[in-house]
């Protein structure tokens, strides 16, 4: 993109998580391919043995379906997941389940944890908490919340992101990092100011249970009745 | 495919264990001697306890990545030779793999006939340079006891 001179203009930083957010997803579904091409190759390494007078290993013909269908699996829970993040570009605004987003970012958000040895725990609500947003920049100001946990924590640490609401606002707990020095940070502002326009907040809080948290607060209905 | 024992020892090195577990059994079906490691830090710890004529190493992995494991393994070892396996194709990776001392960098998924063939440029890249390492040592000593 360039200006109307000419010169390069840098992404927005709206663009620039759409692309981190594919450049990660798609990394891991490459990961997927390969592992099938392997397991796919000991198939034809039965056959070739076969072939060649050797018997077939039904053992083996059945442990080769099985790693397949799990790599079937994990790859379309990350179609399925970069979809659903990809449609959360289509309305501006809209009534969102909060459940909605984090079930995306418990999927897409699992792979920047993993690449810090970090277990990724997310949990949703039971209750149906609708807060009106646009989803994608929702979204942006989660992982950004995310990522910034993430550099304060240790491999075999564990990111637990839990839904939390009271009457007339909802949100997400975050713990098990050590968030003292964040005030500073320059993604924890940006998901400061992208949930100030949502008319929510953003907290970093001591706390008796998790000894540090932060808190994303936004005007919600909740409804506690879904079933 | 000749699954004769080709005398030649290979570390596998990439965070994805259902991977390595499945191409690790076909290289060992084409008779290459294979070890595996799910980690930067532990590849170091088996390199440095063991002689491999090639290490396979991926690119992104959790704590130490693939191009610092790179860097510390030519570090402690000049002569390996390292082939780059992963999924992350930009050119500038592929430029600062190449430059940090990489003999080859090749994309996921890969072809294990391609990938095979590779090893077996490593393998006789390092025999010639550890040929040559101990004709140096040779000269040195000779040189210096005056024979």
């Amino acid at each position: 993109m360039t200006d109307a001179q000419g010169h390069p203009q840098p992404l927005s930083d709206d663009l620039a998580f759409f692309g981190r957010i594919s450049a990660g997803v798609t990394h891991e579904l490459n990961n997927v391919v390969s592992i099938i091409e392997q397991v796919t190759g000991l198939l034809e390494d039965q056959l070739y043995s076969a072939n060649a007078g050797g018997t077939l290993d039904v053992d083996k013909l059945q442990s080769v379906h099985d790693r397949i269908m799990t790599q079937i699996d994990r790859g379309v829970e990350l179609i399925h997941n970069l979809n659903r993040f990809s449609h959360t570009v289509d309305e501006a605004e809209r009534d969102t389940d909060l459940n909605e987003l984090m079930a995306i970012l418990s999927v897409l958000g699992r792979r920047f944890a993993a690449l810090k040895n970090v277990s990724f725990d997310v949990s949703l609500s039971t209750a149906s908490i609708i807060v009106r947003c646009s989803p994608y920049r929702l979204l942006e100001a989660m992982f950004a919340v995310e990522l910034t946990a993430l550099t304060t924590m240790n491999p075999d640490d564990q990111l637990t992101l839990a839904m939390i609401h009271e009457s007339g606002r909802a949100g997400i707990r975050v713990t098990g990092g050590t968030f003292d020095n964040l005030s500073d940070s320059m993604e924890l502002s940006r998901a400061q100011a992208i949930l100030a326009e949502m008319n929510g907040e953003l907290q970093l809080l001591d706390d008796d249970t998790f000894g540090q948290k932060i808190e994303i607060w936004l005007p919600a209905t909740v409804i506690t009745d879904v079933f | 495919m000749d699954n004769k024992a080709l005398g030649i020892r290979v570390l596998l090195v990439d965070d994805e264990v259902e991977f390595t577990s499945a191409l690790s059994e076909r290289m060992r079906t084409r008779g290459l001697d294979v070890d595996v490691s799910s980690n930067g830090a532990e590849a170091l710890k088996m390199a440095e306890a063991e002689v491999y004529n090639a290490v396979v190493l991926d690119l992104a992995m959790p704590g130490m990545d693939g191009i610092e494991t790179l860097k510390r393994l030519l570090g402690n070892n000049p002569d390996l030779q390292v082939i780059l396996l992963t999924g992350h194709a930009t050119l500038e990776k592929s430029v600062e793999a190449m430059k940090s001392g990489a003999m080859e960098f090749m994309t996921k998924p890969a072809k294990i006939d391609v990938l095979v063939e590779k090893i077996r440029q490593a393998h006789e890249q390092h025999e010639r340079l550890t040929v040559a390492r101990i004709e140096d040592t040779m000269n040195e000593i000779q040189k210096r006891m005056g024979w």
